[in-house]
Order: C-alpha cells, then sequence, then structure tokens
C-alpha cells in the first residue's frame, strides 16, 4: 500500500466523520419543550341501557353526550431567543406587497416607541412561510408574526402562539369593536380541528372578502344596463352576462360578461352558502360537497363556462383579465380592489353586493392577524404593538395606506367603508354590512392541501373534464381523506 | 548513489515523507470546500434521507414512521399522476429539443456571414432567467389576446386554448422549455461538430458518400460521445422541472402539469408535509440515478469513442 494512498484512505475516514457530523448539525432544530395541555374532549356515544317501560324492564339505546378534559402532551415549539439586555428590541415578521409602506409602519413605531425599537422582517407571500418555518426550526422566532387564517391552527396546536384573551381582559381592549368573524377566524381550541371557538390566538389584521363583486361602468354605461343593484340574484346575473358577452363573426369572443375564479375558497364555497347549504358538517369531520346545495353551486359555476359561454376558460394571465376593459364584471378578492385595480385608469370601476344566491347573500371572509410567538422574550412591548397597530395610531395609518381591509370598525368605517370616497371603488361601504355578517373561512389544521383538493374538482369540471357531480363526489372523497389526516393529527 | 538523509536528522524519523506531505498539502487546500460541501451538502443530503422517515411539519420534533412515506407514495393519486406528468414531459422534451438543438448546430456550422451573430441570438436565452422567460410566454399563450392565438386566429385556426386545456398544458410548457434550452444545447453541438476532422468528410466524399450518407455515417457516429451528454443532461433536467410550472400553470389545470419536483414542493413548503416531501425528494433521485445508469449500460450500443 503506497503511502498516497494511506493518505487518501485516511483523508476519505475523516471525509465520512466530518460527513456524519454535517449531518447531524443539519439535523438539529429547535429543542422542543414538553408541555401538558388540557384538551376538551366532546363525544357522542350511544349505548343500550335496561329502562323499565311500562312496568316492563327492556334494553333501549340511547344517546349520551360525554365531555372530558384529556391532557395531551404536546411539544412546544420554542425559540432560542436569549433575553435582551437593555432596550426591549422587538422583530416583526411580515409578508407584504409594499415594503415601503410597511417600512414607514415600522419607522413610525420607532420613533413613538423609542425605549422598544422595532426590527421589520418582510417577505413575500411566496417566501414568507418558508422563512418563517426556517426561522422556527431554527431557533429564532420574530416577537409579532403576520399570521394567516390558513396556518393559525398549524401553529397554536404546537404552542407556537400566545393566547391573547387574559391581555385583552387584562387591559380591557375593545375587541367587542371588531368585525366579529375576524376574530372567530383566530379562535381555536384543543379536541377540534377548525377554527371558531378557545382562545384567541392572534389579533386580527385585516378583514377581506375573498369573493367581492366588481363590474366595469364605462360597459354598462355604453350598453345602457343599469349598475348592480342588491335587487340582483344569480338569474340577474347570468342575464346580464349573456348580454355583455359580445362574439365577433370569426367566433372569438371581443368582450366577456364575466370573470369567475375556478377556486373553491373564492366561489364554490360562497356559493354552496348563497344556496343554503354548507361544505363540512359542523365538526369538520365530513366533507358536504356532495350535499344538494353544494352541486347546485358548483353546477352554476359550470354552466358560465360549458353552458352559457359568459366566462373564459382559467388559465394563467399576467393581466387580470378585468383590467383590460373587455370584461363586464368579476368575483374576486378584495385586495384587488386596493391593489391590482387601483392601476386602471382607461375605464370606470366599482363594486356592488355579491349577487343573492337562491337562499340568500353571503359573503366569506379572509383574514390575516398578528401573533404574538410563545416564545417572545418580549411580550409586553409585542402586546403594545398589536394595540398600538390595530386600535391606534398604527392601525390609522395601516387602515390608510397598507390593508384598507381593516377588522377594527371605527376606523374601517372612517376610512374603508365611508360613503364619501372619491377614489374607486366608491360603493365600497356596502361590504360593511356584508363582512360584518360574513361566513367564516373553512380554517382548519390541513388547510392548504384540503382547499387545494376541492379546488382541483372545480378546475376538472370548469373545463369540462368531469361533471359537477363527479367532481363533487371526488372532492368530497379526498377532503375526506385529508380531514380524517388532520384529526388524526390534531385530535389523535 | 542513493541520498541519505541529512547528517542533523540521521537516527531521527521524518515526520512525512515527500508523498504523503504533498497529498496533506493537496487535502489542505480543497478542505475549505471540502467543509463547506459536507456540512451545507452532504449533511442536509444525510439528513432529509432520515426525515424521509418520519412525519415533520417543521414545528415540532419529527416523528419515526418508518416506511410509510414510501408505502403510502403508490397509493397516493397526486404522486402517481406527478410521475406520469414528469415521464411525458421528458419524452416530449429530450428527443425534440436535442433533434432540434443539434439541426440549428448544423445549420450554424456552415461558414456564411452572420452565422455568428445568429448563434448569439440562440444562444440568448440561456442566459435569461428561467422564471423570467416563463413569465414572457404566460403572455404569448395568453387566450385571445396572446401572439401564438393571434397568429392562429389570422390562418383562420381555432386555439387550442394552451395553458387552459389539459391536453396542451404540458406541450405549452414543453415548447417553451425547449426554445430556452437550444441555445446552450447548440453550443455544445457546434464544438462537438467543429472537433471532427474535415479528413473524415473529404474521405467520405471520395468513396462516393452523399451528404446524408456523410451525416448519418460521419457525423452523427463521432458526435455520439457529445450527443450522449446532451441527452443524459436534458433527461436529469427535464426530470427536476420546476420553475416553469411553477410560474406558468402552478401545476394545473386539474394537475395536467403537476410534476414531482412540483409536486415536492407543495408538501414541504404549502402543506408542511416535510417527511413526505422528503421521500418524494428520494424517489426522484433514485429514478434520475436509474435512468442515467441504463443510459450508461446503453451507450456501449451506440456511443462511439475515437480513442
Amino acid at each position: 500500500m503506497s503511502a498516497r494512498a494511506m493518505s487518501r484512505r485516511r483523508a476519505l475516514k475523516g471525509l465520512l466523520v466530518l460527513g456524519a457530523g454535517g449531518a447531524a448539525l443539519s439535523a438539529c432544530g429547535a429543542t422542543p419543550t414538553p408541555q401538558v395541555v388540557e384538551k376538551v374532549v366532546t363525544s357522542v356515544v350511544e349505548r343500550e341501557v335496561t329502562k323499565i317501560v311500562e312496568g316492563t324492564p327492556q334494553i333501549v339505546k340511547e344517546t349520551v353526550v360525554i365531555t372530558e378534559v384529556q391532557t395531551q402532551v404536546v411539544e412546544q415549539v420554542v425559540t432560542a431567543t436569549p433575553a435582551p439586555k437593555g432596550p426591549v428590541n422587538l422583530v416583526l415578521a411580515d409578508y407584504v406587497y409594499d415594503m415601503e409602506d410597511q417600512q414607514k409602519l415600522v419607522d413610525m413605531w420607532n420613533a413613538d416607541h423609542p425605549d422598544m425599537p422595532m426590527e421589520g422582517q418582510f417577505a413575500p407571500w411566496d417566501t414568507y412561510w418558508t422563512k418563517i418555518q426556517t426561522q422556527i426550526a431554527g431557533g429564532q422566532v420574530p416577537d409579532v408574526i403576520d399570521m394567516s387564517a390558513f396556518y393559525v391552527v398549524v401553529l397554536a396546536f404546537r404552542n407556537g402562539l400566545l393566547n391573547i384573551d387574559p391581555l385583552i381582559e387584562r387591559d380591557s381592549f375593545p375587541i367587542g369593536d371588531f368585525y366579529p368573524t375576524s376574530v372567530e377566524t383566530f379562535r381555536w381550541q384543543y379536541g377540534q380541528i377548525r377554527v371558531g371557538e378557545g382562545p384567541l390566538w392572534a389579533m386580527p389584521e385585516s378583514a377581506q372578502c375573498g369573493d367581492m363583486f366588481y363590474y366595469n361602468k364605462s360597459i354598462f354605461d355604453k350598453e345602457g344596463i343599469p349598475y348592480p343593484d342588491d335587487s340582483w340574484d344569480w338569474d340577474k346575473l347570468l342575464a346580464v352576462a349573456k348580454a355583455l358577452t359580445k362574439t365577433a363573426s370569426d367566433g372569438t369572443t371581443e368582450q366577456w360578461g364575466l370573470i369567475v375564479p375556478a377556486d373553491a375558497r373564492m366561489i364554490w364555497w360562497p356559493y354552496t352558502w348563497q344556496a343554503g347549504g354548507e361544505q363540512f358538517d359542523d365538526e369538520m369531520k365530513n366533507s358536504l360537497a356532495e350535499s344538494e346545495p353544494s352541486v347546485t353551486a358548483l353546477q352554476r359555476v359550470v354552466d358560465y363556462f360549458q353552458v352559457d359561454k359568459v366566462c373564459p376558460l382559467p388559465g394563467s394571465m399576467q393581466m387580470h383579465p378585468f383590467m383590460s376593459g373587455k370584461v363586464a364584471m368579476c368575483y374576486d378578492g378584495y385586495w384587488m380592489a386596493t391593489m391590482t385595480f387601483t392601476e386602471i385608469t382607461e375605464f370606470g370601476w366599482d363594486v356592488a353586493a355579491p349577487p343573492k344566491g337562491p337562499v340568500k347573500r353571503q359573503i366569506g371572509l379572509g383574514c390575516d392577524a398578528w401573533s404574538i410567538m410563545s416564545g417572545s422574550k418580549n411580550i409586553d412591548a409585542a402586546w403594545e404593538f398589536l394595540k398600538w397597530a390595530s386600535i391606534d395610531k398604527g392601525g390609522d395609518f395601516i387602515v390608510q395606506y397598507i390593508n384598507a381591509g381593516f377588522p377594527y370598525k371605527p376606523l374601517a368605517r372612517k376610512y374603508t367603508y365611508a360613503k364619501d370616497r372619491t377614489l374607486p371603488p366608491q360603493s365600497l361601504w356596502i361590504y360593511d354590512d356584508l363582512i360584518n355578517e360574513a361566513h367564516i373561512e373553512y380554517c382548519a389544521g390541513n388547510y392548504a392541501e384540503y382547499a387545494s383538493a376541492a379546488t382541483s374538482e372545480v378546475e376538472a369540471a370548469v373545463i369540462g373534464k368531469k361533471t359537477p357531480q363527479e367532481a363533487a363526489r371526488d372532492a368530497a372523497t379526498n377532503v375526506n381523506s385529508i380531514l380524517a389526516e388532520a384529526w388524526k393529527k390534531y385530535v389523535g | 548513489m542513493a541520498l541519505s538523509a541529512p547528517a542533523f536528522l540521521r537516527g531521527r524519523r521524518p515526520r512525512l515523507d515527500m508523498a504523503k506531505e504533498e497529498a496533506a498539502e493537496g487535502y489542505l487546500m480543497v478542505l475549505p470546500v471540502g467543509l463547506g460541501l459536507l456540512i451545507f451538502s452532504f449533511g442536509p443530503i444525510f439528513a432529509s434521507l432520515y426525515l424521509s422517515f418520519t412525519s415533520w411539519d417543521l414545528f415540532g420534533p419529527p416523528e419515526w414512521i418508518g416506511l410509510l412515506n414510501y408505502t403510502g407514495m403508490f397509493r397516493d393519486q397526486l404522486f402517481l399522476k406527478s410521475m406520469s406528468n414528469t415521464l411525458y414531459y421528458t419524452l416530449l422534451a429530450v428527443p425534440f429539443g436535442t433533434a432540434l438543438a443539434l439541426a440549428v448546430a448544423i445549420a450554424l456550422n456552415q461558414k456564411l456571414r452572420g452565422t455568428n451573430i445568429l448563434r448569439t441570438v440562440f444562444f440568448l436565452p440561456s442566459v435569461c432567467s428561467d422564471v423570467a422567460i416563463a413569465v414572457t410566454w404566460v403572455w404569448l399563450y395568453m387566450p385571445d389576446m396572446g401572439l401564438f392565438d393571434i397568429i392562429l386566429k389570422s390562418v383562420g385556426l381555432p386555439s387550442p386554448h394552451w395553458l387552459s386545456s389539459t391536453e396542451w398544458a404540458m406541450p405549452s410548457v414543453v415548447i417553451m422549455a425547449i426554445w430556452g434550452g437550444l441555445g446552450y444545447n447548440m453550443v455544445i453541438f457546434l464544438a462537438g461538430l467543429q472537433s471532427i476532422a474535415q479528413e473524415y468528410y473529404e474521405a467520405a466524399m471520395i468513396d462516393g458518400a452523399n451528404r446524408w450518407q456523410s451525416f448519418w455515417r460521419v457525423t452523427m457516429p463521432l458526435l455520439s460521445p457529445i450527443t450522449f451528454f446532451v441527452v443524459i443532461m436534458y433527461v436529469i433536467g427535464s426530470l427536476q422541472v420546476f420553475a416553469s410550472v411553477y410560474v406558468m400553470t402552478g401545476g394545473g389545470p386539474y394537475n395536467a402539469t403537476l410534476t414531482i419536483a412540483y409536486y415536492l414542493f407543495r408538501n414541504g413548503f404549502e402543506w408542511f408535509k416535510m417527511g413526505y416531501a422528503s421521500s418524494l425528494a428520494y424517489v426522484l433521485f433514485f429514478v434520475i440515478l436509474a435512468v442515467t445508469l441504463v443510459q450508461f449500460v446503453l451507450q456501449r450500443r451506440w456511443v462511439y469513442y475515437e480513442s
């Protein structure tokens, strides 16, 4: 064996040892601290009991509701942030569309609170959650994070978020002045997978409708058709959409009557509520996608594309079709009103109440919020920020410049839903009442996965690959499978 | 006369002889890069292997579940769909992309005025970002208003609905990918073509070979090592396609363009199923490894090395 070969062999052995060491380092993440938490579990049991009926012992079945408190050991997400010495240094993580305005908010806070300086860590939505996950895994968690309703259960389950109810009570914070649904969206308790009840894990920061109804005023003016109003229902919408869909002699559609997103959350689920139904049972153990209101809703949506042909097929478009000026009406998220559509200058546009379904008119509410991470060493300072950014000077700035879909009613009504708005959409005040009565989102554990599964089926139906009945059936099957996983993970 | 150690070293054992000392110096030189490779490449690779046997949402410790991720994969309809989509993409992109790159390289191998400019033009997409290219092509594919639909309409042809159609969405992505990768492969083929000695063509001409026979009997065999390289790299790149799908279609419509890399991304970063995503990554790794090994075995039949 040559000396060179001997050296190489030893070097290879050394590299392997280093590789193993590297693997060990890479596999190290946040050190969990187990914590015992209590959860209330309610179960319905049918049992046979012997009862005296008309003097004769008989075995009868009775339904009993059993409520018990179970203890569960949860691996707590622990932050490794050391306690700061001297002035408090807050770290805020936020997903943003306009970093400049977000930085102004941080600068305003720092000017008002020199003893609690804040550092803002901003990222676009697409990369924000990857960053937060990495920070949590690495034990470097911000004090306050921008929380989405989609993920609140995931983080609250791991005890990663602070329950702010005690702070609200301590400071008599006016949580009752927030749109109710925006607060319910961030309530969750152990023993269930869906939001709606339990401790409050985040302070609502936005209350945005995912199915806002927009219309092109210039097209309506040109055709001499009155603008949409709250008398409109699905039939009226379809009739006007047909009247406003213009086709050239070569078969090309020059103007579309309606744009509908092929998305479960943004159209199928709201249409289901409007048809008097739900997409899930109360506990979210089962999908109700095959129920009559749900299939009715999906059929209506599919007909826009396949039968009535008032909607273009969904496809990736760099420019939202509504902005081209060739679409008369569209459903889209609230955020388009305050971001993308503000660039429209070639035609007039506004919003109207969404047309009423067979049973009622109702919108869904998507919300964001600020959460204090449970491992934060600056809880009081973080709470001061939450108050400041909700009902105080920070909230005033946010509602005007960052997020007009604000959940705190006094500020929202002062700016966003003011009846004397000069900038479009001038009729935004219509949504004040609608948001007050909005349906809560079906946010639960594994939300992103089952929302995606349901949306795939909407796509399949809209492009004609499946009938609405087939799509609803497959949606129910796939969603139920994901819900079962979620129940196993979050309840056991 | 043999050299002997200097007087002051006689009787003392030298720490290293020359060969060992040189080897040690060499390894020391590569140590910084090696350490970086070990800690930031091999470390995560071994870590993800471990994670592939766990259930982990990043917010708590990984939970060991053994082979459940791997066995569950074959009952996962979306995984099967993504694998078939990825293979479909590869089967479309590789032969057409390779053939087109070769054809362009042969055309630009002529000594004509302007070929240098054309070579530059064809190569330009290769230096552009994949995301920028994908964004641009979404505009081209835009229904009714995109350039392709306008051209089709002008000649009286109907629009295939490109990215809105389950039949045409994947071919649309492939067309864009072929266009984007054309320049890079063209340059490689050009280098190969220019390394073929002219004597072979002269000899073929003397033997009475026509142009096609020269191409098939001289060019193709001598170019086969280059072709082998291009095909291997194209296949590996195609099996990992992600950026174009992410930007152009998001895996739709109705999962028609859902590739294994994009499905892996969704599981890991949208659905917080890091364990399952890791197992998908390893399956992809083994598929790529298997395909590459098969190609290396088959090369004996068609790749001709002059040496």
